[in-house]
């Protein structure tokens, strides 16, 4: 019947062999087993969030979006194929979930309905020594677009050219905004 | 060296990376523009404190039991079958609006299979209508009747760009006009499931 | 004054000033003191905003809720400012009529339901989005997000990068350059007088697409919808290697002396002079057209 032969075409296509990967439990939790799932998440969650917190500076939402690229990684397990390591490839995958949102403006109108906290804005306390907890309160503080190009390139290791795809910006634009937010955080720090 | 060469080999300069005749043209450059000496006094100043940042920092308990909960719900198409299960999903697309929109007339499947392609796509806006139809009652009815509108008109892109595809399953003009349509849909599902929480 | 006093005296003196203004009545201006690039965030949802850009390192706001619209809360520090009306969307009164003064190079974010978002002169990196109401670019951000669900978005001189959504409204960007995305369901979507597009995708499902003007070298344009017309009119110095491909519609060069050559089933191809720059544009349902200027100018309002 040409339904089961399309049938049997669309069955064929999703099971592809892949590259043999290294990590069968990846393996596994693509075969929809949850606990290997949880594997995945106690092994690569502490990144993610670590991401999320530096990208969005507001630990609430972050623990929000965290859940999220986990929610999204579980739908989109079949579409990983072993091209690069699975680390990478979530991360890359958190990187578009937190960009998405940060472009969303309805969120940030509910964070200033809610969130009355006036140090959000406020310029990291001054110390003798640069610190890496002023640094993160220097990160926080930064505008969004410096904000984010500055974790994902100099904290997380992207080059401009993959920060560009991810963000949809121009290298160009990807390497200014490099620049003005290690001048910013300089400026914060340096007070 | 001019500026932009120079910016370009800061970071491999700060970490001692440049190859000594490049590391000569650098510093004289340096010498004598400002705006370049700043940007170079700011990576060497930042490196050692970034370097030390934490990579990973643990989240609470609470959010592997809220993600536990939501796959829960996504079990039933796992992986492995949503290739299969693209078979079936074709009348899925509009049985999402039917969702949305809370009505209880969701269309009879088409003749039609539908490309394996096409499962991620159902699958995020069957998410996303889960999403939205608990929080629906928050927006107002005239943003419901935009939604329901324009869910429709993307709907009748995706049958129609699918029967196209179906005749000639190897024009890749085709295949971009249906992934399209079912971008657009996720999109607009995703303003909307936004602005039903937040405002 | 401490950031943490300074709020609380705003609000105070908002509140006060919230409570004794007649309708409508601008409130006195008042103003912040900012660094340059600072963030500013500004939520009203019903009424209108108009922000301006400026050469001064502070932010100025006139306009107060009318008796019983609500509580203009203003604050933050130098690094920030926050500026939200609250209100009570079920009171039926008509919403606040915001003018905000912000530093030219100011990082924006404003969001409005059914208010009017009118954007000016801002050179930092703008996000706008609606419900409803319509938002009004003029200016050029270097970066700019606007989203709507029904309100027309009308860009001029737009950012280097910009971002444009609707689900209904209808989407009209001027003199367009550099990265360029606008997509709508059933909003119309126009690119006029664009300049060196380097990266340019319009979409739209029902509504027409229309682009008049240049693509760089090296550039690329895709234009597509579902079941409506696309329009494109390029220079007749735009070097061009233009890929239509149209099924159900008609395919139409109205471009004298170029003849195109079929490349696969319905699709054509045409090259215009070097052709630098890649232009592709598909329709399902839609004609598509291909002109070499516009008929008559279109005047910026």
């Amino acid at each position: 019947m040409h339904a089961d032969a399309l049938f049997l075409a669309g069955h064929a296509e999703g099971l592809r062999p892949a590259r043999p990967m290294a990590d069968l439990t990846v393996r596994r939790a693509q075969a929809g087993d949850a606990a290997a799932f949880g594997e995945l998440y106690r092994a690569h969650a502490g990144r993610i969030h670590a991401l999320c917190l530096r990208l969005e500076g507001d630990a609430a939402r972050a623990e929000e979006l965290t859940q999220d690229v986990f929610v999204r990684a579980w739908e989109r397990l079949a579409s990983f194929r072993g091209e690069s390591a699975f680390g990478t490839w979530l991360h890359r995958l958190a990187v578009n979930v937190v960009l998405a949102d940060r472009r969303s403006l309805w969120r940030r109108g509910r964070r200033i309905l809610f969130t009355d906290d006036p140090a959000a804005f406020e310029r990291p306390a001054e110390g003798p020594a640069l610190q890496a907890a002023d640094l993160e309160v220097a990160i926080a503080g930064l505008p969004p677009g410096a904000r984010a190009v500055f974790v994902l390139h100099d904290v997380e290791g992207y080059t401009h050219e993959e920060i560009a795809r991810l963000a949809g910006i121009a290298e160009g634009t990807s390497k200014a905004q490099l620049f003005r937010a290690r001048r910013l955080l300089r400026e914060a720090l340096d007070r | 060296m001019n500026c932009t060469d120079v910016r370009d080999r800061i970071d491999d300069a700060v970490s001692g990376r440049l190859a000594a005749g490049e590391l000569t043209g650098l510093e004289q450059h340096l010498a004598t523009c400002a705006e370049c000496r700043a940007d170079y006094d700011a990576a060497r100043y930042l490196a050692p404190a970034t370097g030390r940042l934490p990579r990973s920092i643990e989240p609470p308990a609470r959010v592997w039991a809220g993600v536990e909960a939501r796959i829960a719900r996504r079990r039933t198409v796992t992986p492995r079958l949503a290739a299969a299960a693209a078979v079936v999903l074709m009348a899925v697309s509009s049985a999402v609006t039917a969702l949305v929109l809370g009505r209880d007339d969701a269309p009879a499947p088409a003749a039609l299979a539908a490309p394996a392609f096409e499962a991620s796509y159902i699958q995020q806006a069957s998410a996303l209508a889960d999403l939205l139809a608990r929080d629906r009652g928050r927006l107002a009815p005239e943003t419901i009747e935009t939604l329901e509108r324009n869910l429709r008109i993307i709907d009748g892109a995706i049958a129609e760009s699918r029967a196209a595809l179906e005749a000639d399953p190897a024009d890749p003009d085709l295949r971009l006009l249906l992934r399209a349509s079912h971008e657009q849909k996720v999109a607009l599902l995703e303003q909307a499931t936004r602005l039903a929480r937040e405002l | 004054m401490r950031p943490a006093a300074f709020l609380a005296l705003l609000a105070a003196t908002a509140a006060a000033l919230g409570a004794a203004q007649p309708l409508g009545a601008q409130a006195p201006v008042r103003r912040l003191a900012v660094a340059r690039d600072a963030s500013v965030r500004i939520l009203n949802l019903t009424g209108s905003i108009r922000v301006t850009g400026w050469d001064r390192d502070s932010v100025t706001i006139s306009g107060a809720p009318p008796r019983g619209g609500g509580t203009l809360l203003a604050g933050g520090s130098e690094r920030g400012v926050k500026i939200v009306v609250e209100a009570d969307p079920s009171v039926d009164v008509p919403g606040t009529a915001l003018e905000i003064r912000v530093p030219r190079t100011a990082t924006l974010w404003v969001k409005s339901a059914s208010a009017a978002i009118t954007i000016e002169n801002v050179a930092g990196e703008v996000e706008a989005s609606s419900v409803t109401g319509t938002i009004t670019i003029r200016g050029a951000p270097a970066v700019l997000v606007a989203e709507s669900m029904e309100g027309d978005i009308d860009i001029s001189a737009p950012a280097r990068v910009s971002r444009v959504k609707t689900a209904g409204g209808d989407i009209t960007v001027r003199e367009a350059a550099g990265e360029v995305s606008a997509t709508s369901v059933s909003g119309a979507i126009r690119l006029l007088d664009a300049r060196g597009i380097t990266s340019g995708r319009v979409e739209s499902v029902s509504g027409g697409v229309t682009f008049n003007g240049g693509v760089a070298a090296g550039g690329s344009l895709d234009l597509q919808t579902h079941d409506a017309p696309i329009e494109i009119f390029l220079p007749a110095t735009q070097g061009a290697v233009v890929d239509v491909a149209a099924y159900g519609g008609k395919t139409m060069n109205r471009i004298p002396g170029l003849v195109g050559k079929p490349t696969r089933g319905k699709a054509m191809q045409y090259v215009l002079g070097n052709g630098g720059a890649r232009v592709t544009a598909r329709s399902l349902k839609g004609d598509v057209s291909l002109r070499s200027r516009m008929p008559r100018p279109n005047p910026s309002p």
